[in-house]
């Protein structure tokens, strides 16, 4: 069942799969460069970076582009490739070691909570009904995942969508694989906290009745 | 154990099984525990949503590349091609 929040996206519009970038690279660049420039961006922060991983990305999809099996659009495979590209950015800086808590903090998690553990009255979870099932909750989710650090929003989101191990996410974001499992907490709780102020905020989908299971 | 520590096993169940004990602690508490029951069907909520995620989503909107930049990359792609 095609769920409603699922937004179509320039990228899904039918492609012939069987068309070769070589034949005109030109319009491989106009059509996919803006969209990875801006990934790489929001990710690595740094422009000339960007643009180098964008050229890798589209030169290595123009050399292995007889392995793309036309299972995804072109765009989503040619992301694919700039992901692996940036975790690899990331794994060759060296530096030391950042702290989990540089990136992301325990008041991250612990701040919504009394001494003894309990909900704070005014962090406590409201109801969200059917939030999750509406295509706004998906634009709040954006926005929230926009206020994370760029390298732990990545990081978070390749654990959630399967494309990166724990391991690998651990070098990614050069801490411990027990930390992963911390950046994970914290990231949801923050995504959490985020998006109930920004998607409940004033509306009326706060519901004073409890909860089933 | 409390509502903290709680969140913090509800988010490992996420990543890896729980063992019997952790499982059955969880189940305990949110059999009681409304903001926690709503905590982790928020969570799930959220996966889901991240999941239906096409990975173009997630990322900035509105940065172009420069016209040089674009320039120079057109030049390797055609030396490539």
């Amino acid at each position: 069942m095609e769920s409603a929040a699922h937004v179509r996206t320039n990228s899904e519009r039918p492609r012939a799969t069987g068309t070769n970038p070589a034949a005109d690279p030109q319009q491989w660049l106009d059509d996919h460069g803006d969209a990875l420039f801006a990934y790489a961006l929001a990710r690595v922060k740094k422009q000339d970076v960007a643009e180098d991983l964008v050229q890798e990305t589209l030169l290595g999809g123009l050399r292995t582009f007889d392995r793309f099996k036309g299972d995804s659009t072109v765009r989503t495979w040619l992301v694919a490739i700039l992901r692996h590209k940036i975790l690899n950015h990331y794994r060759a800086r060296s530096k030391a070691p950042v702290e989990l808590d540089a990136l992301l903090g325990p008041e991250t998690t612990d701040a919504q909570f009394s001494r003894s553990g309990k909900w704070r009255k005014e962090a406590n979870p409201k109801a969200w009904d059917s939030a999750g099932e509406q295509a706004e909750f998906g634009s709040a989710l954006q926005l929230c995942l926009d206020q994370l650090p760029p390298r732990v929003a990545e990081a978070f989101l390749l654990g959630e969508q399967n494309e990166c191990s724990a391991a690998e996410i651990s070098k990614m974001l050069d801490i411990t694989a027990t930390n992963v499992y911390v950046m994970r907490h914290r990231a949801r709780a923050a995504l959490r906290r985020c998006l109930e102020e920004r998607w409940l905020g004033d509306s009326p989908h706060d519901s004073v009745r409890s909860e089933a299971g | 154990m409390s509502c903290r520590k709680m969140t913090q096993l509800i988010s490992k169940s996420m990543d890896e099984p729980l063992s019997f004990r952790e499982r059955f602690m969880l189940r305990l508490h949110t059999i009681t525990c409304g903001a926690c029951r709503r905590y982790r069907s928020q969570l799930e909520s959220m996966r889901n949503a991240i999941q239906r995620m096409t990975p173009d989503q997630t990322g900035e909107p509105g940065q172009s590349l420069p016209s040089d930049s674009r320039q120079r990359i057109a030049d390797a792609l055609r030396e490539s091609s």
